[in-house]
């Protein structure tokens, strides 16, 4: 495997890096009812009858390009369940593109502490890393991420944020720090909140749809029009490869000439977002967007777009799309209005989150599309159908 | 990487908008000039890039003043018949106005163009509507708008509701205490370049270098309105507020690129589009109004919202009233002991700020922070965790926010464009300053 | 035509049957059109010659965009008969209108293997036909344009405009939504070095172009047409009457078109009626979008419509791109004009 050689350089970067750590330093994860400080709760606390805990850590690796090429990259890896004495290790070049999923339920305290495990192909660097909550609202500062206004995580040392989950909706996180570079770097990913209404009793009657145990909604609609079967994170994003080489390199990055030339869904190009999750061929990367469902059934498709240079206008084709959410807030005016809306492309710059539900009642089975009406993004940088593909199929 | 002299700019930047905080209402109001007639001229001059690059630009100006970029905004009550001479002073080519929004502009001089009439060096021509439909607007170029919008050419109108200065729109719903211009515009150096030296251009192969709040890069953007150093470049755009207030957004998509706008803190809630009530009809109210965390920024489209913030269901007390006990705190995750909502005595001393959330009152802080030395600080933190709050930091961190105001950065979130000229960090990016309420 | 693409044909008329005579409802009444698809130069307003692709109605010149095809009031039904003279494959989609797809991978042995060459079924190169249809086609605006290496050939000009209205002069089941005249916009771009290149063989897996990453249009195109000063108005009705643009972007960008000195009702998004209407004097025209736009001109004259993104450029000629005029007659000098089609500049209803 072309990634596992980089795994070497990790032992000798690694004592390099240890000299640099300041003595006090040390992963430190906080979650109550965790015991052992490996951000699983052992013994759950009375007092944080809810909380839920996620320990990642922020460093670089390396991800495999639809075209086969290998590009350096900044990402988070999740070290849930890691010893904190093995976190480090863990962490070393595990850049996940994009970053470890986050699903939280509303109602949760969400415990997330975050590990700086330096960047090993760039010892030149002492970058700090955060995680910013995008559009978690009435933020505090210091739990934000945004590292002017706050604080920020170094090397070898621990941050715990805490969020108390009040607003269900799908958002998106990444690290703030340095944002152009680290987030053309690749340090983006899904996070959604499930909301309070999927834990109603069976039978509950919201408004003549009538709620059972197992039923799953987008929010709490009152009524089941963000109900789903199956639901799927497909978040959009881009690397410029040329960025990515000079910052291997060591070399001043081009911030002006900046150009996405893969374009992605969940980090991968078009054939591989086709390919399972954690499929081995590309171990970083381990997000698929395949979407399958059942005829029938209502597809929640949780889209976000964390492109650092483009907007991108996603199509699904032959299968009608509604919209039903805009920016983890479910389309409903402040009187009731229903502002959800049928359409069959929608269109997202960076930081923008939509959720849109597609009924496949009556549709046949079979395979359908979703992919970029940018049709120039169907590439992966020189190499031809690629980019931002994948398919539904129904069965 | 990171830029020393930012930090030093943005220390002037945050010590002046505390001090103005503290002597009076400062950019509350957005500056501009008052119609309903205006004299506008079109004239070439020079503005300064985030990186302190000089530019030459075309703008308007107001009368004999010099070229703005953006031109002044205009101010205009309801239902006033507004008229704009523009003259062209040294633009060697024909320019005009178009007024996107405003139905049934009567054009009258110069010569016709393609869109509207225009005027050549020397000439004037008027245009006249009446300004029927409350709202944020934009004004640019008609003429040979590709070049001309992209050398600066555009600018601001705000027609203000016959409810009231405080109204954004003929509706209570509009209402705000405070009232923020965010427009946004592109450049691509090569083109001003090539006019400045008589040089061929394409303006298809538009590639933008600098992107802009109001005209300014970042962190310009934060100094004050009028600095002397930028002096073609008049407006600001530093949001500020206290919690519980209603903070009026009007995004403007000035250039060519589309630009998501993305506010940290909290939503917005989207009240007009094109200078059009958010409403599905007269008398509805602002029924069809959304919340969103981001705003796609179209060229030539205006979207208002309304931001507030009170940090409530933080899930612990931001005003810091837990560090008011007799006792320490028993530790980070403190025992029944330490949440004290019953009110023994102990925290019905402390008062509850205005807009505070009442079941966070006193609810302690929910993490141990990493000691100093495992941290990297803002220039903008103070120490605290707190609204108001204040803590020892290392020498030389942190620092400027002698507020202890909570500071979010509103930027584009295609983030290609926090860079000036290929200089991170600047661009199309500001802070809100959410500033604890003063005691009386 | 050889005889296996007749059998083919013949395939798709015994599946259709036998569909109808299973499913036990009327046989399929409905619109047939013959498209072809194929090449011709095309002269820009600069002078500069670009090979394009497009379709045409079968014995009709092949043009772009294609023809406006219309499926008529109280018709859900269309039927595409494609014959494809081009040198590659090509196949129909209509974004917006639910359909069974029929993909066609790349073989073994193609550097693509495995990946999606064409949406759903292709007409063979050379001459090959294949018949798509379309069932309970609801109200409103869509582009058609090929499902076959959509990132080249659409690019290339295989698209055009389909209407199909709810009641005559309405264009969806709401009453807010009937006009006296509809006027197709479609948007498009070149990139004339994409268009030299799959000209010349060089475009491809060893070509000088390998992919489409790095789309860079000099040509933008309103039904086709680059504007050129004193170029024609398109004829949009009387005065006080409503009329309906349909917007549709072919292209790879987004535009986003401004109505000079006027204010429109935005009523719909990819043909689908919107839950309430806006009121707009632009359209955020995304790539592949379509959108409709209620308008009631005050005024007698022109109207400018142009691009906000500025596109405004024909290579690097200013003065053209994506504008274009509407003219507005005043009421007493066309009486007659009420309820009676009125052709756009492309001469079609």
């Amino acid at each position: 495997m072309k990634v596992q050689r980089y795994k070497n350089a990790h032992l000798i970067l690694l004592s390099v890096l240890m000299m640099t750590w300041p003595v006090m330093a040390a992963v430190h994860v906080q979650c109550p009812g965790d015991i052992d400080g490996d951000a699983v709760i052992d013994v759950p606390d009375p007092f944080h009858p809810s909380n839920a805990c996620l320990h990642l850590g922020a460093g670089d690796g390396f991800s495999i390009m639809a075209d086969g090429t290998e590009m350096y990259t900044f990402g988070f890896s999740n070290l849930t369940g890691v010893p904190p004495e093995m976190a480090m290790h863990h962490g070393m070049m595990a850049a996940q593109i994009p970053a470890p999923t986050i699903e939280v339920e509303e109602g949760d305290e969400f415990y997330l502490s975050l590990t700086n495990v330096g960047m090993m192909m760039r010892p030149d660097l002492f970058d700090p890393h955060t995680v910013h909550f995008h559009g978690f609202p009435q933020a505090a500062s210091i739990f934000d991420g945004m590292p002017g206004a706050s604080i920020a995580i170094n090397m070898g040392a621990s941050l715990t944020y805490y969020y108390n989950i009040v607003e269900p909706g799908t958002y998106i996180y990444h690290c703030h720090v340095e944002a152009t570079e680290h987030m053309q770097m690749g340090m983006l990913g899904n996070l959604y909140v499930n909301p309070a209404q999927n834990n109603l009793p069976d039978g509950t009657d919201l408004n003549g749809f009538i709620h059972h145990t197992g039923y799953t909604y987008a929010y709490n609609d009152g009524d089941g029009t963000s109900y789903y079967d199956v639901g799927y994170p497909l978040q959009f994003s881009g690397f410029d490869r040329i960025f990515h080489e000079k910052h291997l390199a060591v070399q001043p990055l081009p911030f002006a000439e900046m150009a996405d030339t893969y374009s992605m869904i969940n980090g991968r190009g078009y054939p591989d977002t086709l390919l399972p999750a954690d499929d081995p061929s590309r171990p970083y990367q381990p997000v698929t967007s395949l979407i399958e469902a059942t005829v029938g059934q209502k597809i929640l498709l949780r889209l976000s777009n964390l492109s650092t240079t483009d907007f991108f206008t996603i199509r699904v084709l032959g299968l009608p799309m509604r919209v039903i959410g805009k920016d983890a807030k479910l389309l409903r005016g402040p009187t009731g209005a229903d502002l959800t809306y049928n359409t069959s492309s929608i269109t997202m710059g960076g930081g923008e989150t939509n959720d849109v539900i597609i009924d496949t009642t009556g549709a046949a089975a079979g395979t359908y599309f979703l992919y970029t009406t940018n049709l120039n993004f169907l590439s992966n940088d020189a190499e031809d159908y690629g980019g931002i593909m994948t398919e539904i199929r129904l069965n | 990487m990171n830029n020393t002299s930012y930090k030093t700019r943005a220390l002037l930047v945050f010590l002046t908008a505390g001090l103005c905080l503290i002597s009076g209402n400062a950019g509350a109001e957005i500056p501009g000039i008052t119609g309903p007639t205006f004299n506008l001229s079109a004239r070439a001059d020079c503005i300064y890039g985030g990186d302190g690059l000089g530019i030459l630009i075309w703008g308007y100006a107001d009368g004999d003043n010099r070229g703005q970029y953006p031109g002044p905004t205009l101010l205009v009550a309801e239902d006033q018949t507004v008229v704009i001479n523009l003259t062209n002073i040294d633009i060697p080519e024909p320019v005009s106005i178009v007024f996107p929004g405003q139905v049934g502009v009567q054009a009258t001089g110069g010569a016709a163009g393609v869109i509207t009439r225009e005027a050549s060096i020397g000439e004037t021509v008027t245009y006249t509507f009446t300004a029927s439909e409350p709202g944020t607007y934009l004004y640019n170029s008609g003429s040979h708008a590709d070049l001309q919008v992209e050398m600066g050419l555009f600018g601001a109108m705000i027609i203000r509701p016959a409810m009231g200065q405080q109204y954004a729109y003929n509706d209570a719903q509009s209402y705000f205490d405070v009232e923020y211009l965010f427009l946004m515009s592109e450049l691509d150096l090569r083109i001003h370049d090539a006019i400045a030296f008589g040089q061929p251009y394409d303006t298809s192969t538009f590639f933008p270098v600098y992107w802009f709040l109001n005209g300014r890069n970042a962190p310009d953007t934060m100094e004050e309105n009028f600095v002397p150093w930028l002096p073609t470049q008049p407006y600001n755009c530093m949001p500020m507020m206290m919690p519980g207030q209603k903070l009026l957004c009007r995004f403007i998509g000035a250039g060519r690129q589309s630009h998501p706008f993305h506010t940290h803190g909290n939503h917005f809630a989207i009240i007009a589009r094109d200078g059009r009530l958010m409403s599905s009809a007269p008398g509805s109210g602002i029924d069809l109004m959304e919340k969103a965390f981001s705003v796609g920024t179209a060229p030539g489209q205006t979207y208002d919202a309304i931001f507030e913030w009170t940090g409530e269901k933080l899930g612990w007390d931001m005003y810091g009233h837990q560090q008011d006990r007799d006792e320490a705190p028993t530790g980070n995750f403190p025992g029944p002991e330490d949440i004290d909502h019953d009110g023994d005595g102990v925290f019905d001393e402390v008062m509850m700020e205005m807009h505070e959330y009442e079941p966070d009152h006193g609810k302690p802080f929910p993490v141990d922070l990493p000691q100093n030395q495992d941290l990297t600080f803002g220039e903008m933190y103070n120490g605290s965790p707190f609204l108001g709050g204040e803590g020892l930091l290392p020498p030389g961190q942190g620092g400027f926010n002698p507020m202890g105001a909570f500071v979010y950065m509103w930027h584009s979130h295609t983030e290609k464009e926090l860079t000036n000229n290929d200089i991170f960090p600047g661009g199309l990016m500001t802070h809100l300053m959410i500033m604890p309420h003063m005691m009386p | 035509m050889n005889k296996i693409i007749k059998r083919d044909r013949m395939t798709v008329v015994w599946a259709v049957l036998l569909l109808t005579l299973t499913s036990g409802t009327p046989v399929v009444r409905g619109v047939t059109y013959d498209l072809v698809a194929g090449e011709f130069d095309t002269l820009m307003p600069d002078g500069v010659t670009v090979r394009m692709w497009g379709f045409g109605l079968s014995g009709q010149a092949v043009t772009v965009p294609g023809p406006v095809l219309t499926v008529p009031v109280g018709d859900h039904n269309l039927t595409i008969n494609l014959t494809n003279n081009l040198p590659v494959p090509v196949s129909l989609v209509i974004p917006g209108l639910p359909s069974a797809l029929t993909p066609v991978y790349h073989q073994a042995g193609d550097p693509y293997a495995g990946r999606v060459r064409s949406l759903t079924a292709e007409a063979a190169p050379g001459g090959g036909q294949r018949t798509y249809t379309w069932t309970d086609i609801r109200p409103g605006t869509f582009v058609y344009h090929s499902g076959t290496q959509m990132q080249i050939q659409i690019q290339m000009g295989l698209y055009g405009a389909l209407k199909h209205d709810f009641a005559a002069s309405q264009a969806y089941a709401d009453p807010a939504t009937a006009y006296q005249t509809d006027i197709v916009l479609l948007y498009s771009e070149v990139d004339p070095s994409v268009h030299a290149a799959v000209q010349s063989g060089e475009y491809g897996p060893s070509g000088t172009i390998t992919s489409t990453v790095s789309y860079w249009p000099s040509y933008f195109l309103i039904n086709g047409e680059s504007y050129t000063p004193g170029q024609a108005p398109i004829p949009a009705g009387v005065v006080g009457q409503k009329v309906l643009l349909r917007f549709l972007n072919a292209g790879l960008r987004t535009h986003v078109p401004i109505i000079h000195n006027h204010i429109g009702k935005l009523i719909s998004e990819d043909g689908n009626l919107l839950p309430f209407f806006r009121d707009q004097y632009e359209v955020m025209l995304a790539a592949g979008k379509t959108s409709d736009l209620l308008l009631t001109p005050a005024a007698a004259g022109p109207i400018t419509v142009y691009d906000r993104k500025l596109d405004l450029t024909t290579g690097m000629e200013s003065s053209g791109g994506m504008l274009v005029k509407l003219d507005v007659a005043p009421l007493q000098t066309q009486p007659g004009l009420w309820k009676k089609p009125i052709r756009n500049r492309l001469g079609r209803v």
